[in-house]
């Protein structure tokens, strides 16, 4: 399939609206600028109202070009939200893994998002700031572990932390993000904009989990369909290591994207 | 207030930065409130650095507001005002074309009213205005439209994302730009010059495309299929049309700034490429400043002028007749009852339109010189009562009367390309100077060569003497030098190969 896709005839591509939700702080921009300029910018001011950024993403079968409205995370714009995740097909949710109420706000905004954003949306969860919880980013993060091995792992890396004064920098592990994002059927991600790690993974796992049927603009004649997100993901080399669990998930997003 | 405190209390250097990227687009937003002691008053300006003159605010308070306490009005209604600018602290800077108004502040108004059986009046009635020095009306409105529909009109965040959001935008420059705002992506298409014909109109293939629909910088935002029906006759659309191509004043009379606002914008828009040369002012009020507009003093221009109150117009009146000046066309619309299927063609001296505003005489002398075509006023009478869809009504009208001014203007574009092409200067710019015109020979050339359009008269040399007034009345009025402005400076850049760059075509 991908070779008959693949050809001489240019990808196809098209254009993907893209929010970025989540609690003040977490680092939302600092993503955004990861995967956008490849760049890390300590103490970034807040956000007003939203930022807008493109990026084109490059898959096997197709281009996806990101329209990426990064919001402001400060609740005097809460209200605003919803203009922002109209029409989106995506959603990054992001909190700190080093403070535990940034998740419970993700959380509503998973909830508004189902409730009030356009049915088909990929929403993927993202953990934010990995470095601080582990400098050598040895521990396997992205999603891709469940196990308590890695779990075991976190803490050990942690432990061995002098300058934690909470001996544990981490206040959300893995094994609780990770189920409740498969609960609710969310992409999954560790990240940290600050060293790249998962960045560019998680708006490529975004990118093959929408539903090409909700894609606009012209269609590749051959290709993966919807359903397939899981094959699409695992054709990806650089990601295959990491997207198990993201892809389990993500085709169940898949799915239910396009059983509506 | 304590919002706007809460504002301007901000990091200075950042506000400072939004405001500086905000003025291309944006001078400010402003909120006002009517209180029902007071009268209108200025409840917010953001940014609020922005150091506007008190009598500018002032004038701003009174025109965001219908003069007229509606209690039907239920939904939002938007309108569009100029003022003078009085503002000398207001820095007007636009790093290329288009630079904006220089003189005016154009104010672009949603206006609400909504029950509210606590306050006096029984209505709270906000305005959110947003004033600028360009005059974009399809854009502004749907900035205003955007920032409203969440439910409140001032909510201060939604004011500070939209300044922040707007200050990330490049600068107004002519061709097609991509404009983020609060969600969605506005495509705005801003042409060489604000004169040029059918903007905004849709181009069969931008149907089919079904794409992002582009904005028209310079696109009217007043929809003829909702004008039409509150005309007292179709056959008025050619006697403002000769009025204007001639520069000659007009007063639109409605009920609501909506309607008379929006009828300015598509008025002016009938005899594009021709800039109407004198003062417009799609809504003015009592309280308005009339000796900017040569009203009651100041030097006497030719002006289009929306209003809506009838004292106004005795007044506008009055004044114009004791300096001695030619009477202005008034045309008043019929917005206060169900609109009419069908608009009759021809004037009709029933008492319909003018008893809805009690205003007397409402009628200006018709038109002198230009045909209408029939043939024309009955595809569009019969479109009205088919219900066809508004865009094709509108698209009618307006490719109509741009194909009019065209056939209008192509003698005087054969004259100035074959007869001066020997006498012309070109200037060291390569400019080719038309200071020698001669309205004799070019009527001489005219008598030559003849029009396409079609002239009133019972016979060849009552309708030579119709086509030969009109053309001379053109070139004596200012609007024929601020054509012929036009057409010097798009040569100048076509032949600077800057026009090439642009993308944008009319239609």
């Amino acid at each position: 399939m991908a070779d008959t896709a693949g050809g001489n005839a240019p990808k196809p591509s098209s254009s993907v609206k893209l929010v970025l939700l989540g609690e003040a702080a977490v680092g939302k921009s600092s993503l955004v600028m990861r995967f956008v300029n490849n760049d890390f910018q300590e103490n970034k001011e807040p956000t007003i109202g939203a930022a807008f950024l493109t990026q084109r993403t490059q898959l096997p079968h197709r281009t996806i070009k990101f329209e990426i409205w990064d919001t402001a995370g400060q609740e005097r714009f809460a209200s605003l939200a919803p203009m922002y995740y109209r029409n989106a097909q995506a959603a990054l949710v992001v909190y700190d893994l080093t403070k535990a109420s940034s998740l419970t706000k993700a959380q509503h905004w998973v909830a508004e998002l189902q409730r009030q954003a356009s049915p088909g949306i990929v929403i993927a969860l993202v953990g934010n700031k990995f470095d601080l919880v582990s400098p050598e980013g040895s521990a396997a993060a992205g999603g891709a572990s469940l196990d308590d091995e890695s779990e075991e792992g976190n803490n050990d890396a942690n432990a061995e932390d002098e300058d934690a004064e909470d001996s544990d920098a981490r206040k959300i592990p893995t094994a609780k993000a990770a189920a409740y994002a498969a609960e609710e059927s969310l992409l999954f991600y560790e990240t940290s904009a600050k060293t790249g790690m998962n960045v560019q993974e998680v708006f490529t796992a975004i990118a093959n989990a929408i539903p090409e049927a909700s894609l606009k603009g012209p269609r590749g004649s051959g290709g993966a369909v919807g359903g397939s997100t899981n094959l699409g993901g695992g054709q990806n080399t650089e990601n295959s290591g990491r997207v198990n669990l993201t892809g389990a998930s993500g085709a169940i997003g898949g799915k239910d994207g396009c059983a509506c | 207030m304590e919002k706007l405190k809460q504002l301007a209390l901000r990091p200075k250097r950042r506000s400072e930065l939004t405001a500086a990227g905000l003025r291309h687009w944006v001078l400010a937003f402003v909120v006002c409130n009517f209180n029902v002691d007071l009268g209108p008053e200025i409840e917010l300006v953001y940014p609020p650095s922005i150091e506007f003159s008190q009598s500018d605010l002032l004038a701003m308070c009174f025109s965001s507001f219908p003069e007229r306490h509606d209690t039907e009005i239920v939904d939002d209604i938007s309108f569009q005002y100029s003022i003078r600018n009085n503002s000398p602290d207001v820095r007007l800077d636009s790093p290329h074309a288009p630079y904006g108004s220089a003189s005016d502040l154009y104010g672009h108004c949603v206006f609400r009213q909504e029950y509210d059986r606590r306050t006096k009046r029984s209505f709270n009635q906000k305005s959110l205005v947003l004033i600028s020095n360009h005059d974009f009306p399809a854009l502004y409105l749907a900035i205003l439209q955007k920032m409203t529909a969440s439910g409140l009109i001032s909510d201060p965040s939604a004011l500070e994302a939209a300044c922040a959001e707007i200050a990330s935008w490049p600068a107004p420059s002519i061709g097609r730009l991509e404009l983020p705002f609060l969600g969605s992506v506005f495509v705005l298409e801003i042409a060489p010059h604000a004169a040029f014909p059918m903007q905004g109109l849709p181009t069969p293939l931008a149907m089919q495309q079904a794409t992002r629909l582009a904005l028209y910088a310079y696109q009217p935002v007043g929809i003829w299929s909702k004008l039409i029906p509150c005309m007292p006759s179709l056959s008025e659309l050619y006697v403002l049309f000769e009025k204007l191509l001639i520069c000659e004043s007009v007063i639109v009379l409605a009920r609501s700034p909506q309607l008379c606002s929006e009828f300015v914008s598509a008025m002016k828009d009938l005899i594009r490429p021709v800039p109407y040369a004198g003062i417009v002012r799609p809504y003015v009020v009592m309280q308005s400043d009339f000796i900017s507009m040569g009203i009651d003093g100041g030097m006497p221009r030719p002006i289009i002028v929306g209003i809506t109150n009838p004292f106004l117009l005795q007044r506008i009146l009055g004044s114009m007749d004791k300096s001695g000046r030619p009477k202005p066309h008034v045309i008043s619309l019929n917005d206060s009852g169900e609109p009419l299927d069908t608009v009759p063609l021809k004037p009709q001296r029933s008492q319909r339109h003018n008893k809805t505003l009690g205003a007397a005489e409402a009628s200006g002398p018709g038109k002198k010189y230009l045909k209408s075509d029939h043939s024309f006023m009955k595809e569009i009478s019969n479109m009205m009562k088919s219900e066809a869809s508004s865009e094709m009504v509108g698209s009618v009208v307006r490719r109509h009367f741009a194909e009019l001014s065209a056939q209008f203007l192509s003698p005087v574009h054969r004259y100035l390309a074959t007869s001066m092409s020997s006498t012309s200067v070109l200037s060291p710019g390569g400019n080719v100077q038309y200071g020698n015109f001669s309205e004799a020979e070019f009527l001489k050339s005219l008598g030559k060569f003849g029009t396409s359009v079609n002239f009133r008269g019972q016979n060849p040399i009552q309708r030579h003497r119709a086509r030969d007034g009109l053309y001379e009345q053109f070139c004596r009025s200012p609007n024929f030098y601020s054509w012929l402005e036009m057409k010097l400076s798009l040569e100048k850049e076509a032949s600077a190969g800057l026009l090439s760059q642009s993308p944008t075509k009319p239609g």
